[in-house]
């Protein structure tokens, strides 16, 4: 089944073309390892097939409702005033879950993450790969049908990072997400089954 | 990038930035300008409005001995003088009239020589009543004394057997105070009362008619009041300047009665208390409308802190960087002085009408105000960015908003500030609330400023309590989570707002100090108002009055007459008069019982008891009396003591008639604000034989029409006055005119509207700008617009419902505080502020309706998923 799909897609921003005639389809149970250098188009690429981003010119078509696919940017994204828990529990919160269920999932994920002795803390008290790993407990627990991840790792030491891609790969076997996740990391790439290679908004490899 | 290129650039991408904060720079502007300009313009009217008053400039007296003709050349040469004219007169032992009921005789009396010409040369001083304008006049009094009128023969005691004259007219002496002051009496030594018996002839009779007695040579001089200087301060002088010059001139050969110095240095002390106004009322408003300028200008930091980052990587100075920000808010500023001005003159062309105009002055230090505030606000935070270097992305957006209160707070600092101004209140009421101090003796009004410092005070520390109260209200708001299966998110959004109670609160306190800016001025001045109205209505008696002159005989009011259409009640009134040893003092009259249907009544007038207890003692007691306490004083008399009042029976003559004293009385409906006496009109009636009325109080919601209606069924001789017609032209006791307040009025309710709704609507934008991120994030969550827009509306919530809450409390406590300390401006005092509630009802309305607006509007624009927002991290 298609979760989310482009079509010879053109987007420009700010005068400057990003992607340049972009083909992809993501299908469940896909795994994309999306590299390239910095100014590639590797985030643009992700924020399209979440249906974030319209193309300027070709189609961008979603296979699921919007609220099947999560997105973890690049910067953590919590929210600053509430606990580690009670971030990575929103999302279900808003899916109508009943707080306590969501808290229980919230940190079923974050113990996952390494992060059970850190549920009650705020943001501004973890580090920056803490707070990642908070905004990928967040994504997980939704167990949506397509998680686009951007450098999950990049601010994470090595063994953090294989722990947080141990967590998504048991995603997707378990819910047969489909994960589409950027890195700049040749290692982390090797570890998926798809690989996307961008130069300049084109796919080269 | 040159500093043109840079702004133009920003003009032509961030239009909407740029605009907001022209505007409330223009705001600031418009009120600085107005506010200044209203300043100049009610001094100067002050001035012009005292000068107009005095019905005689200058009377100067001429010593012993002194030569009149040199005297007289010396005061032509004072600058702008206009006309002089010579006056004499002269103290004999009596007046005398003879007719068919019997001889009459006066006691002392004074004959008067005027020039022909005098009424026109002075025409406040004579009034026309009965019989010709000029030639041998009698004064009202002493007319009604000799039971004589024009045509009787009147002879001069003292002036032997050819000092006869014919009355040709009956005329009042408006102004017998000051016509008949002491001149050259030292300063602090009281008024001398008028006296009771004048007699004014032409000069070419008066040498005949007051045979050997001593004569006082006057010169009356009046000036030209176009050219004094605007403020009453430098009119008052120069004209004192030019009376010592004369003085000097003609080497003690004159004193001069400087009237117009004596009305000026009473619009000083006006001045002050306009001042006052304007410092208590307006200077809050002022400093208000620079923070929200301040806030709107600091609306741009996050993007300038970015942009200057950029600069740098492009390898621009620090200095640089600076001049290309501050010249982007000179050009800010100079934008907003340009919207300033104009929203000024409409301002004031609202607030004071279509004649008022901007203070040249007072306009450029708006504008350079305007320009420097725009330009500290913008490049101060600009240059600790370059000194310390912009934030990180993650820095900026990742970190809580601190829960901690702030310095001053930590510090007690609002305690503090409450305390001492409430200690300084209290040491305030303790000196009777003497903000204005006019020591007697010393032609100087100085004001108390020390007693300014209790609302001073109060402001900055009601503000920071706004600020704990609030912080620590919302500290405590917990909400449990409960069954929440409908993704309400309540408890998530109560505890995203009590971690931002910082945040709220300093927005709730902003908008606070807002409203009670509005609330505390709309509080004041409707006091001012109410207090205005019961003077005007004191001065003509009701809604409406009908008085004859005292002591009519002959003439009565119907009470009937007053009963036209539109009328609630009439209640009449005896006008005597009534000799309380030598003093001449008016009697009235009055129904004790009834009397408050139509007349004004307030505590006030009668110290020591409510009004509705003294007139109940005047009530149960026949021949009651309640004095003025100057009376009670000169004459040793206590309540319950017996008093002889001579006064005029129904046929003229004086009969000696016995009060007994039931109280004191300051004020009361039509009477003078200096002694009078108010007793049981059936006494007087019984005793005098006459029940003769010769006021009628009239109470009524339409006095202008009313008063016109009962204008055509009077007798002649009778007087219809309305408050309606008086409001324009009555001053209070200070001598302001409420034309003078209400404009103040206008300007600060006006911008203080402005500024609460500015104040609410930018902490929410604010508040909402701060929350974009969290907003976007949530989108991603798969929030529902419902859902990201809760997280808005409830802190809108807090914020503006602490706002309000807490500008309504701090605006009553400082009008309060403002009442009192100002209580000598108003006239009677007031026994409580009143509350205006319409006009706090649609401030409430419009702060709720603007924040709801707001609120609503930024939801929907904020929780737009930002794909630039994405990329930036």
């Amino acid at each position: 089944m298609s979760l989310s799909s482009a079509a010879d897609v053109v987007l420009e921003y700010g005068g400057r073309r990003i992607l340049d005639g972009l083909d992809l389809t993501i299908e469940t149970g896909d795994q994309y390892a999306v590299t390239g250098r910095s100014g590639s188009g590797k985030t643009t690429l992700l924020l399209v097939m979440a249906g974030l981003l319209p193309p300027t010119r070709g189609r961008a078509t979603l296979g699921v409702p919007s609220r099947e696919i999560s997105y973890v940017p690049q910067t953590p994204s919590l929210i600053p005033e509430l606990s580690a828990l009670d971030n990575a529990a929103l999302g279900l919160r808003f899916r109508g879950i009943a707080p306590v269920h969501a808290a229980e999932q919230a940190r079923e994920a974050l113990v996952l993450l390494g992060l059970g002795d850190a549920t009650d803390a705020l943001p501004s008290e973890l580090s920056g790969g803490m707070q990642q790993r908070v905004a990928i407990a967040r994504a997980v627990v939704l167990a949506p049908r397509l998680l686009l991840a951007d450098e999950p790792t990049g601010t994470l030491d090595r063994s953090a990072g294989a722990q947080v891609l141990a967590v998504l790969r048991d995603l997707a076997t378990r819910h047969e997400t489909a994960l589409l996740v950027a890195t700049h990391d040749p290692e982390i790439a090797a570890l998926f089954p798809h690989q996307l290679a961008l130069a300049d908004g084109r796919v080269v490899a | 990038m040159t500093g043109a290129a840079y702004l133009m650039a920003g003009l032509r991408s961030r239009r909407a930035e740029w605009l907001a904060a022209a505007v409330a720079v223009g705001i600031f502007v418009a009120f600085l300008a107005s506010l200044g300009s209203f300043v100049a313009q009610s001094r100067s009217e002050l001035t012009v409005r005292a000068a107009a008053a005095v019905p005689l400039d200058w009377q100067v007296q001429l010593t012993a001995g002194a030569d009149t003709a040199a005297a007289e050349q010396a005061l032509r040469k004072v600058p702008d003088l206009v006309a002089v004219r010579a006056v004499d007169y002269a103290r004999v032992p009596g007046l005398r009239s003879t007719s068919a009921t019997g001889t009459r005789t006066t006691g002392a009396a004074y004959v008067v020589s005027l020039p022909p010409d005098y009424a026109a040369f002075a025409p406040r001083e004579l009034r026309p009543l009965l019989g010709a304008a000029t030639g041998v006049l009698l004064q009202q009094q002493t007319a009604a004394n000799l039971a004589a009128g024009p045509g009787a023969a009147i002879a001069v005691l003292g002036g032997g057997s050819a000092a006869t004259a014919t009355v040709d007219g009956v005329v009042d002496l408006p102004a017998a105070d000051s016509f008949f002051q002491v001149v050259g009496a030292p300063a602090g030594a009281g008024a001398s009362a008028p006296p009771d018996n004048v007699l004014l002839v032409p000069s070419a009779v008066f040498g005949r008619l007051i045979g050997k007695a001593a004569v006082v040579h006057q010169l009356h001089a009046t000036f030209r009041h176009d050219r004094l200087p605007a403020d009453p301060a430098a009119a008052y002088d120069l004209s004192a300047a030019r009376a010592n010059h004369y003085a000097s001139a003609v080497a003690g050969a004159a004193l001069v009665g400087n009237d117009l110095g004596a009305a000026l240095l009473g619009a000083r002390e006006d001045a002050v208390y306009a001042q006052l106004l304007v410092l208590l009322l307006g200077v809050p408003g002022v400093v208000l409308a620079g923070v929200v300028c301040g806030l709107v200008v600091a609306l741009r930091r996050d993007r300038q802190s970015r942009e200057l980052g950029l600069l740098r990587l492009r390898g621009a100075t620090p200095l640089r960087s600076a001049l290309l920000v501050g010249a982007t808010a000179g050009a800010d500023g100079v934008l907003g002085c340009l919207l300033g001005l104009a929203g000024a003159r409409l301002a004031l062309r609202v607030a004071l009408g279509s004649g008022a105009r901007l203070s040249p002055g007072w306009t450029v230090g708006a504008c350079v105000a305007g320009v420097a505030l725009a330009i500290v606000i913008e490049l101060g935070p600009v240059l600790r960015l370059v000194r310390r270097g912009a934030p990180t992305v993650q820095e900026a957006v990742g970190s809580a908003p601190t829960t901690r209160l702030p310095l001053p707070l930590r510090l007690g600092a609002d305690g503090i500030l409450v305390a001492v101004s409430a200690l300084v209140f209290w040491l305030t009421a303790r000196s009777g609330y003497s903000v204005v101090v006019v020591p007697e003796g010393i032609p100087v009004a100085s004001v108390n400023y020390a007693a300014l410092l209790a609302p001073a005070l109060a402001w900055p520390g009601l503000a920071l309590l706004c600020w704990r109260v609030t912080a620590a209200v919302l500290s405590r708001v917990r909400r449990p989570p409960a069954a929440d299966t409908a993704g309400a998110v309540r408890d998530v959004r109560s505890a995203v707002v009590r971690q931002r109670r910082r945040l709220v609160a300093r927005g709730a306190t902003g908008l606070a100090v807002a409203i009670a800016v509005t609330v505390s001025t709309a509080i004041f001045t409707t006091t001012y108002d109410r207090q205005a109205r019961v003077d005007v209505s004191l001065t003509v008696g009701s809604d409406v009055a009908v008085t004859l002159p005292p002591d009519s005989r002959g003439v009565t009011l119907d009470p009937t007459v007053a009963r036209v259409p539109g009328v609630q009640a009439v209640e009449a009134m005896q006008h005597r008069l009534a000799y309380v040893g030598p003093d001449l003092q008016d009697l009235y009259g009055i129904n004790a019982r009834t009397v408050g249907r139509a007349a004004p009544l307030q505590n006030a007038f009668t110290p020591g008891s409510t009004v509705k207890a003294a007139l109940a003692r005047l009530a149960s007691r026949p021949d009651g009396a309640l004095l003025a306490q100057e009376t009670l004083h000169d004459y040793q008399l206590h309540e319950g003591d017996l008093v002889r009042l001579r006064l005029q029976d129904g046929q003229g003559r004086y009969v000696t008639i016995p009060f007994h004293v039931a109280g004191v009385v300051t004020e009361f409906a039509t009477a003078p604000r200096d002694s009078f006496i108010v007793a049981n009109a059936s006494y007087i009636a019984s005793t005098t034989g006459s029940s003769a009325v010769e006021t009628l109080l009239v109470r009524t919601t339409h006095p202008a029409q009313v008063g016109a209606a009962i204008r055509n069924r009077v007798p002649a001789g009778a007087t219809v006055a309305d408050t309606q017609s008086a409001n324009a032209t009555v001053t209070s006791a200070t001598g302001l005119a409420a034309g003078n307040l209400a404009g103040l009025a206008k300007l600060t309710l006006g911008f203080g509207f402005l500024l609460a709704v500015a104040s609410s609507v930018l902490a929410l934008v604010v508040g909402s700008a701060q929350r974009r991120r969290t907003l976007v994030v949530v989108a991603l969550l798969g929030a529902t617009p419902r859902q990201r827009a809760g997280f808005l509306w409830t802190e809108a919530r807090a914020m503006v419902l602490a706002g309000l809450a807490a500008g309504l409390a701090v605006g009553a406590v400082i009008a309060a505080e403002l009442v009192k300390v100002l209580t000598g401006i108003f006239d009677p005092a007031p026994e409580h502020p009143a509350v205006p509630i319409g006009l706090l009802a649609g401030l409430i309305a419009v702060v709720l309706v603007g924040s709801a607006v707001t609120t609503g509007i930024s939801a929907r624009v904020m929780g737009r998923v930002d794909p630039a927002r994405l990329r930036e991290g």
